[in-house]
């Protein structure tokens, strides 16, 4: 009985182990938010300017200190509220019943931009 | 036991679901009812691009072509060398004292101001050494000695005087170079014209001279790459987010020829007529109005980086950046 406590607590820790190295792989440092709603490119902005975000009528997400949050949401959940806000190591922030994705990755450098100026 | 084996297998199921469903979110795109369209032109001496968006392409369309002939207009008062144009009349008048347009009057009335305010380093009537001086021929040589000279001592904007739409010359071999001002002027005439047209969204670049118009039609802000000096063209480090601010860049290497390890570039010094030499690679100045934006940069440049920050705490609205030639990765913004 108990040794098969054990191995059920091993198994448990082992494949929280693997989704976290799997996540970690996934996920890309980076200081550049990108929002999508329904899949499709929302806009772009950068971590480092604190700045407020009206995505649509339905939600207002909030970069601060370099870390986006979600800080307002009309969805009746509010999962996306209440999860924690993301900065440089990289990360999501999903609202499913709006579609909403906030996405950090990626540097700024690399960011295309839209004209130079030279 | 099996039971708790399948307990745990359920568990993992569920934990291989989460990225599953945190990845989802493809879905029908929105519909896009506005046209976003890009022209691009030549014109004051240098290649330009117009982006805006419209309720439809022949809008859009007719929206670029009116940009296209605002830029010729301009160009038709403001070029030193084509002979049609009004400077030219102005620099090769036969009388002391000339009536001019508008136009005209407003940029070399800021001249004017600048030449005051920058102690005489940013000059209107640098035309004459500037003459003597080619940078796109290829080719690596110095003007004569004797002629830049002579250049150099015609060169002063204190004998210019303007009243009105009336400018007089005190002297008779004084020629006149907008240069550093008339894209900036551009930019912002034509931001004015595409507003006025009921364009919310728009990018103006004019040789590197870059304004907008709104934001992005996506509603973020344009995002405006500032040209790494002396590094292949398009090459970015710092980017600049605007929504209807205007950004310039003044740099010397945008005309240039190395000669015996000395790079000799356009921004010229009015008293000596050679480049001038002063640790700075590049300014970018980031304001609202791009008249301002153009007379900075190539003010600052000019001037070296202690005389510009000293200069700037009277441009309080203008954000300005520093490249310069020692570390050209040392940057710091005012």
């Amino acid at each position: 009985m108990k040794k098969h406590d054990f191995l059920l607590v091993g198994i448990v820790l082992a494949a929280a182990l693997l989704f976290f190295l799997v996540r970690n792989m996934l996920i890309e440092p980076g200081n550049v938010l990108e929002i999508t709603v329904d899949g499709e490119a929302y806009g772009t902005y950068s971590l480092q300017e604190d700045q407020t975000i009206e995505i649509r009528d339905g939600n207002i997400c909030r970069i601060e200190g370099g870390e986006v949050s979600m800080i307002w949401a009309d969805c009746p959940d509010q999962l996306c509220v209440h999860q924690a806000s993301v900065g440089e190591h990289g990360g999501n922030i999903i609202c499913l019943p709006n579609r909403v994705v906030l996405s950090v990755g990626g540097y700024e450098e690399g960011a295309p931009v839209d004209t130079v100026a030279s | 036991m099996y039971s708790q084996v399948r307990k745990a297998l359920g568990i993992l199921c569920c934990l291989a679901l989460l990225p599953a469903l945190s990845g989802c979110g493809e879905g029908a795109g929105g519909e896009n009812e506005e046209a976003v369209l890009t022209e691009d032109g030549l014109y004051f001496d240098t290649a330009i691009s117009i982006t805006v968006a419209a309720g439809s392409q022949e809008e859009g369309q007719a929206v670029l072509d009116g940009c296209m002939e605002l830029c010729q207009e301009i160009e038709n008062t403001f070029s030193r060398t084509s002979p049609d144009s009004e400077l030219y009349r102005v620099n090769h008048r036969e009388t002391d004292t000339v009536e001019i347009s508008d136009e005209l009057a407003e940029v070399i009335a800021f001249g004017l101001e600048f030449y005051e305010i920058s102690g005489g380093r940013l000059d209107i009537t640098i035309a004459p050494v500037l003459e003597l001086w080619d940078f796109t021929d290829g080719t690596a040589e110095l003007p004569d000695e004797t002629a830049l000279q002579e250049a150099v001592s015609r060169v002063d904007a204190s004998s210019v005087h303007l009243d009105g739409n009336t400018l007089t010359f005190d002297r008779e071999d004084t020629e006149l170079d907008l240069g550093a001002l008339a894209k900036g002027y551009a930019a912002d005439r034509l931001k004015a014209w595409l507003e006025g047209q009921g364009i919310g969204s728009a990018l103006i670049n004019l040789g590197g001279n870059v304004h907008t118009v709104g934001s992005r039609p996506d509603g973020s802000p344009w995002r405006v790459g500032i040209q790494v000096p002396f590094a292949d063209r398009g090459v970015t480090d710092r980017v600049i987010e605007v929504s209807g601010q205007s950004v310039v860049s003044s740099g010397i290497y945008e005309r240039y020829f190395e000669l015996d390890g000395i790079i000799y570039h356009h921004v010229l010094d009015p008293d000596t007529g050679y480049p001038v030499e002063n640790g700075l690679a590049q300014v970018t100045v980031v304001s609202d109005n791009s008249l301002l934006g153009d007379a900075l940069s190539t003010t600052c440049l000019l001037l070296g980086r202690e005389q510009a920050e000293e200069l700037l705490q009277s441009f309080p609205e203008a954000e300005v950046f520093f490249e310069e030639m020692q570390d050209l990765s040392d940057t710091e913004s005012l």
